[in-house]
């Protein structure tokens, strides 16, 4: 019988009890919490080390050809990205986990007996590779490429009479800033000349030919920053009214887009770089009297120039702009054409340079026939300095030798462009890495997703399963610059599908696994939307690459084994 | 039967302080066992990753002073993995994906 007493203990009873439950409740929450959070943390330490180990081990094997691998460049400064969606816990799920949280990390290492690996042109082991590793899928991307200018059957020069002459479509207009009337310092560094800039009269341009050049990018603590023609030695920026003809064309920063905006004159002090035009063609030669100082021409390219030989003139410019695309290359060959006319006889002559810079006395002393390529020059043909004593007799039937050709090593052209800039996006290029939003979870149902149950006083099992097996598949995609064909699968370039077409040890193709992998190049019009050819035709489990966008959609699979719940096994044969 | 309602309350008493005590205990020793689970995890990457590095012997190509067998990759392969974290039977240590 409840009395007023019972029913009061009994309260009192109830309120501890639910107070130690509610309490308790937090305490373990709370510890649960602790667990959850440094269980992830721990999940990203260990993340962060594996990257940092598979960089140290991917640049340790290349460099000591562990592993199947073999001496190249790829890996000198080995760059990992390490992508791991882990099994997360959230909150209400009574039959595990189901979902995810990605990991992301990035570790680099060097091994550095690779270090100063040399790069020739064309030699794919010494293009630098970028790690990516998406949930065990391995992907390597190229960050240049090797590519000759003019594209290939094509030259800068063509023959007029007897003698060669620049292309209009390379060197016709001064809008496209490929050709200058281009100003020749007579010293480079004064020498006792009262104007450090001899110019050319902008009315009479001598031969009326336009020079090819090429730009690069100085600061404005170079000396050539800003010059005028009285100005005096070292002025730096002292003066800077005067323009020679066509020259202005330094102060259009963004030549791609806005070629015509020049920098007003009271700001150009204020900046921090401009473009200067560089000779498209090796240096000039000496003056005759054996001082290297005085050149014809000191601020072409100058593969062979250094500080030994010109203590006042710059350093090689190989680092210029020759595709007009707002970012620099690296010239590493180029060749030149000319007439040599000694006794009336015109010979074409062609010569090529390589650069490579090995020991300052032997790239000087043998400096243009390199080993490496054989004959440089055409046999009859006058070397460099022959050639200098040509032009200075007037035997050469020009003005001597002309860039034809060069071969760069250009840092846009690799899978992915690491140099991306407003430039480029002013351009509309796509900006190459991971599509910012892209990443998708989809779940696709596999299996059984029913629920079986017989009729009570079945003879048969009774067995009532409920199961919701599915796959989750995780996408993300990744803007290319370019398809070089590493990534297809298709492309007789990947390695991996064919590795007899290429040497598989350079590691040319950038794709983990071609069995899974596809590739397409079309866009279909859905309901007036766009949809990429990587959904369609069952491709939207696989990893693919849409050739048409340049995306490479990488997709994992996960098994969902939430949910399973099975209810009983008895038998109902007994049943009442 | 003077002290029937006392012993009651006695007995109840007791059984109430001995049944808020285990719970008491049982609480302190699960914050314990959760701030070493905590500690454990913290350093576990780390522990196993150094653990794997410095244990690699030099005669095997191990990190040493001029050891003319130093072999990076195997030193790097001694640590394993899979190790990474502490099997606390707390969170799911499996293996779901697929592949590629």
């Amino acid at each position: 019988m409840a009395t007023k007493k019972n029913i009061k203990n009994n309260r009192i009873c109830a309120q501890s009890i639910i107070e130690l439950a509610v309490l308790g409740a937090i305490f373990f929450g709370l510890l649960g919490t602790l667990i959850q959070v440094t269980a992830s943390y721990s999940d990203a330490q260990a993340t962060q080390l594996q990257a940092m180990r598979q960089a140290l081990s991917l640049s340790a094997k290349e460099g000591m050809e562990e592993d199947g691998y073999i001496k190249t460049k790829h890996r000198s400064n080995a760059s990992v990205l390490w992508i791991e969606d882990k099994p997360a816990i959230a909150g209400g799920e009574k039959y595990g986990s189901s979902s995810y949280t990605p990991s992301v990390s990035s570790g680099s290492g060097t091994f550095t007996n690779n270090l100063n690996y040399i790069a020739d042109y064309g030699d794919m082991t010494a293009l630098s590779l970028m790690d990516v590793y998406i949930n065990g899928q391995h992907f390597s991307f190229t960050t240049a490429a090797y590519k000759e200018f003019p594209p290939p059957g094509d030259s800068y020069l063509e023959k007029k009479g007897n003698v060669y002459k620049w292309k209009d479509s390379y060197c016709g207009d001064y809008g496209a800033r490929k050709c200058l009337h281009y100003p020749i310092p007579t010293t480079f560094n004064g020498g006792g000349v009262a104007n450090p800039w001899y110019l050319w009269d902008p009315a009479t341009p001598p031969s009326g030919e336009r020079q090819l050049v090429f730009w690069t990018k100085i600061p404005w603590t170079d000396k050539r920053f800003c010059y005028g023609q009285n100005d005096p030695p070292d002025h730096y920026c002292r003066n800077i009214s005067f323009e020679p003809y066509g020259f202005w064309a330094r102060w259009v920063l963004d030549p791609v887009n806005a070629p015509g905006r020049i920098i007003p004159e009271g700001d150009r002090r204020k900046m921090q770089w401009q473009w200067y035009p560089i000779i498209a063609q090796e240096l000039g030669c000496n003056d005759g009297t054996g001082d290297h100082t005085h050149h014809i021409n000191p601020i072409g390219l100058g593969f062979f120039r250094n500080n030994g030989d010109d203590s006042k003139a710059p350093g090689p410019q190989i680092y210029v702009d020759v595709d007009f695309d707002g970012h620099e290359e690296n010239i590493m060959q180029m060749e030149e054409w000319g007439i040599y006319d000694p006794n009336g006889v015109a010979q074409e002559c062609r010569r090529h340079f390589q650069y490579r810079w090995t020991d300052t006395k032997e790239s000087l002393a043998a400096p243009w026939l390199l080993p490496c390529y054989g004959a440089a020059k055409d046999p009859g043909c006058p070397d460099k300095e022959s050639l200098c004593d040509s032009q200075r007799d007037g035997a050469l039937s020009n003005e001597g030798y002309k860039i034809s050709k060069v071969w760069v090593m250009d840092f846009e052209d690799g899978d992915i462009a690491m140099s991306y800039s407003t430039v480029d996006e002013l351009q509309d290029k796509p900006k190459p890495g991971f599509v910012e939003g892209s990443t998708k979870v989809v779940t696709h149902t596999k299996g059984d997703l029913n629920i079986a149950q017989k009729a009570q006083g079945s003879l048969a099992d009774n067995i009532s399963v409920q199961k919701q097996d599915s796959t989750i598949t995780i996408e993300r995609q990744i803007q290319l610059s370019n398809n070089t064909g590493r990534l297809d699968p298709r492309d007789p370039r990947c390695c991996t599908v064919h590795p007899t077409n290429c040497n598989p040890t350079l590691d040319a193709c950038g794709l983990p696994d071609p069995a899974g992998s596809v590739a397409c190049d079309t866009t279909d019009i859905t309901q007036g939307r766009e949809e990429s050819c990587c959904y369609k035709e069952n491709r939207h489990l696989s990893t693919c690459l849409d050739t048409k966008a340049k995306i490479l959609y990488v997709r994992t699979e996960i098994e969902k084994k939430a949910g399973h719940k099975y209810k009983t096994q008895q038998s109902t044969k007994g049943f009442p | 039967m003077l002290y029937k309602g006392n012993f009651r309350k006695k007995a109840q008493a007791t059984l109430e302080f001995t049944f808020a005590f285990i719970v008491a205990v049982l609480l302190v020793y699960a914050g314990v066992k959760a701030l070493q689970w905590i500690g454990v995890v913290m350093i576990g990457p780390v522990g196993q990753h150094y653990k794997g590095l410095y244990s690699y012997p030099a005669s095997e190509g191990g990190a040493s002073t001029n050891n003319p067998r130093f072999n990076p990759v195997n030193q790097l392969a001694n640590v394993d993995q899979k190790t990474m974290r502490p099997k606390m039977k707390l969170t799911f240590d499996g293996d779901l994906l697929k592949g590629p």
